[in-house]
């Protein structure tokens, strides 16, 4: 038992059987095809249609009902294949018409493959169009998967931008018509072979006909050069533009990379470089508008890149006039996003609060404080971002910071006072100081002794609004404070007498005077204070006249000399080969 | 040269010839028409004839009336026009011409062949 169908061909109603009429509506299908464009096209087809109706009747007996499939084979044996019948007709008329009409249907389009799809009939749709077996095409795209997902979002795009081979004329178009490396460069030849001849016309026609016809050969002359000019700018355009196709297709695969690749870097945390994100971003309205605003504003250009490379490389155009216009809305609503959040974070950044704390609860009443720095125990714990000198560390549900700087100035009072200053922002005043006041910073005082940490930290819920900590330490005149070499990661620009820099001023100790923070053992600080007097003579020679010292330390590559004189010199000399000599005259 | 080519070149004008003439009988249709054309070996496959058909009608050389059918669809007859009538009888008048001189070409050529195998 079959299934039949009903059809009018011809104006006359025939049942046929369902594989027997999709036959038969392929085969008139590809006569359509055929015979598209040409002239009384539609009248053509009418009297195929008819005579195949006759055809049809002439096989039908009161016994035999049903068109059967080898009825349609009979009838295609008869009336032969488009092939057979059509081209040698048509060639007469409009020759150029007709070898254009075959030119661009060479060239073809692309059409997704429904027939033989996995998912959207992409990559059927690409290996049928470039002759290429879809395997290779899938292959690639799962490839690419692995690019972040790239492959997945590209195949989305095609999916919606290539439509569909609905009818059969455009089946036959997508796979009838190669395109690959070859066609494209056998058309490229065809060109350069065209312009070839035009040449070989060009020369030919100057030494053939120059002398005779100087006038007229000087018109001719003329106009082959524009030909020949026209068609140069028309190759040159035709490889531009598939160059362009080919550029902007590697530009919007390269930033759909970078985009995915940015986008899981930033919304997944702690995988990639930046987990920032979270910290910056609180609440999920922000997390969502800064993710679709990125997504909008860099993935439109990259949608659009993608889509303008593939029409230039392949020529194939969509009918869908609002594809710009939706574009550009999108685009312009990714602003639109991005505007609002960043309102939203220049408002939570809008209020500063500052929270002190007082420690006098330590013996600050010693006459000599010991500072130095905690071992902090986040040393090698989660991820570190390094900004300059200073670093992030991100940990499971805080981030410590080490943007800790330390003051240490005079005071009146009779004891020493330590304040740590907390800051941060937000948007309120209240807000602000919330958060100031949630930052946490350690110290540890034991005895005369008193550690800081290098870090503090603050809690992943209450996000990175600029917390600050400064350490300000009040010494009063008469008393002195030893900073250990580890120091030097939270003091920023103490004051001293000698203006030695925060990187010098550790190791040492250092007293408070009227004048200001004095220290009391650094050798070189002697050094420093007089001028040498240099002479120039191929040798470089430098003098210091020193009244106190108690030891003396040579740096680098000087070498030592002790001579007798009238006064404590220090002469130092330089050779041009860079090595230094210092002569120690006791005087 | 191209064989396939020339055969095709030379046959394209002869059908549309063969054509007109069997138009020229009266009221014929299309599968009177390929009836003949069959017998006559002139076309392999039906498809052939039908933009053919609507050339000549377009060109203004043959045109037809509609005649309803006992046993199928509405049929279309064809005549000649004065202007077919015209063109045939040019086509008849050039086809002699190429008759007479393949005749005498070929006529010559066996000629010479024959004196060169007798002498």
């Amino acid at each position: 038992m079959n299934k039949t169908v009903n059809i009018n061909i011809g104006g006359v109603v025939f049942h046929i059987e369902e594989d027997a009429y999709e036959k038969l509506s392929r085969y008139l299908e590809n006569i359509k095809v055929h015979f598209r464009g040409s002239e009384g096209f539609e009248e053509i087809i009418s009297d195929i249609e008819a005579r195949i109706a006759e055809m049809f009747q002439a096989k039908l007996k009161t016994d035999k009902q049903v068109i059967l499939m080898n009825d349609v084979e009979e009838i295609k044996e008869a009336m032969g294949m488009p092939e057979d019948f059509g081209g040698d007709i048509e060639e007469e008329q409009p020759r150029q018409d007709s070898s254009q009409s075959q030119r661009t249907r060479r060239k073809g389009r692309i059409f997704r493959n429904a027939d033989e799809r996995v998912f959207g009939g992409v990559c059927s749709g690409i290996g049928a169009y470039l002759d290429v077996d879809p395997i290779w095409i899938r292959l690639a795209f799962v490839l690419g998967f692995f690019f972040f997902g790239t492959g997945v979002l590209l195949y989305i795009i095609l999916w919606i931008i290539i439509p569909p081979a609905r009818s059969t004329a455009e089946k036959i178009e997508m796979k009838g018509e190669k395109v690959n490396v070859s066609s494209i460069e056998k058309t490229l030849k065809e060109e350069f072979d065209n312009l070839k001849q035009r040449f070989d016309d060009f020369t030919g026609s100057k030494a053939g006909t120059g002398r005779r016809e100087r006038r007229s050969a000087a018109g001719a002359f003329v106009d082959r050069i524009v030909d020949l000019v026209i068609s140069l700018i028309k190759i040159a355009f035709r490889v531009f533009g598939k160059l362009l196709g080919v550029i902007l297709l590697v530009i919007s695969v390269l930033g759909l990379i970078f985009l995915v690749g940015g986008m899981l870097g930033l919304f997944t945390a702690d995988i990639f470089i930046f987990p920032m994100a979270p910290f910056l971003f609180g609440s999920s309205l922000h997390s969502v508008l800064a993710f679709i605003g990125a997504l909008l504003l860099f993935g439109i250009p990259i949608i659009v890149f993608m889509y303008k490379g593939i029409q230039f490389l392949f020529k194939f155009k969509i009918k869908t006039p609002f594809i710009g216009i939706g574009a550009l809305s999108l685009w312009i609503l990714g602003w639109v996003l991005s505007g609002i959040l960043v309102v939203h974070m220049v408002q939570d950044f809008s209020h500063r609060a500052q929270f002190s704390e007082h420690y006098e609860d330590f013996t600050l009443d010693a006459d000599m404080l010991y500072l130095d720095i905690l071992p902090d125990g986040v040393e090698d714990a989660g991820v570190i971002i390094r900004i300059e000198n200073e670093s992030i560390k991100t940990l499971d549900d805080h981030f410590a910071f080490s943007f800790v700087t330390m003051d240490i100035v005079k005071t009146d009072a009779e004891d020493f006072k330590l304040q740590i200053f907390k800051s941060a922002r937000g948007h309120s005043g209240k807000d602000a100081y919330h958060r100031a006041k949630s930052i946490q910073y350690n110290i540890e005082s034991q005895d005369s002794s008193i550690n800081f940490s290098s870090y503090y930290s603050i809690d992943k819920e209450d996000l990175w609004r600029n917390q600050r900590v400064k350490v300000l330490l009040k010494v009063p005149v008469g008393k002195a404070i030893y900073m250990s070499h580890d120091m030097r990661e939270i003091i920023y620009g103490i004051g001293n007498v000698t203006n030695t820099f925060d990187g010098d001023m550790v190791g040492h100790t250092w007293m408070m005077k009227e004048k200001g923070l004095t220290c009391l053992d650094c050798e070189d600080e002697t050094i420093e204070a007089p001028e040498p007097s240099t002479e120039y003579e191929g040798k470089e020679t430098r003098l210091y006249y020193l009244d106190k010292f108690i030891s003396v330390q040579v740096a680098h590559n000087l070498k030592e000399r002790l001579l007798e004189g009238e006064k404590y010199r220090i002469l130092s000399k330089g050779r041009s080969d860079g090595d230094w000599e210092s002569e120690w005259v006791w005087d | 040269m191209n064989l396939e080519n020339t055969k095709v070149q030379m046959k394209k004008g002869i059908l549309e010839f063969c054509i007109l003439t069997v138009i020229s009988r009266g009221e014929v249709y299309a599968s009177d028409i390929l009836e003949t054309l069959k017998d006559a070996k002139m076309i392999i496959v039906e498809g052939t004839l039908y933009p053919l058909l609507t050339r000549l009608k377009n060109s203004g050389l043959s045109s037809y009336n509609w005649v309803e059918s006992t046993s199928g669809p509405p049929r279309k007859y064809y005549k000649l026009t004065p202007a077919g009538e015209l063109f045939l009888r040019e086509l008849d008048k050039q086809w002699k011409e190429l008759l007479f001189a393949v005749d005498i070409t070929i006529k010559q050529r066996n000629q010479k062949t024959k004196k060169a195998t007798e002498s």
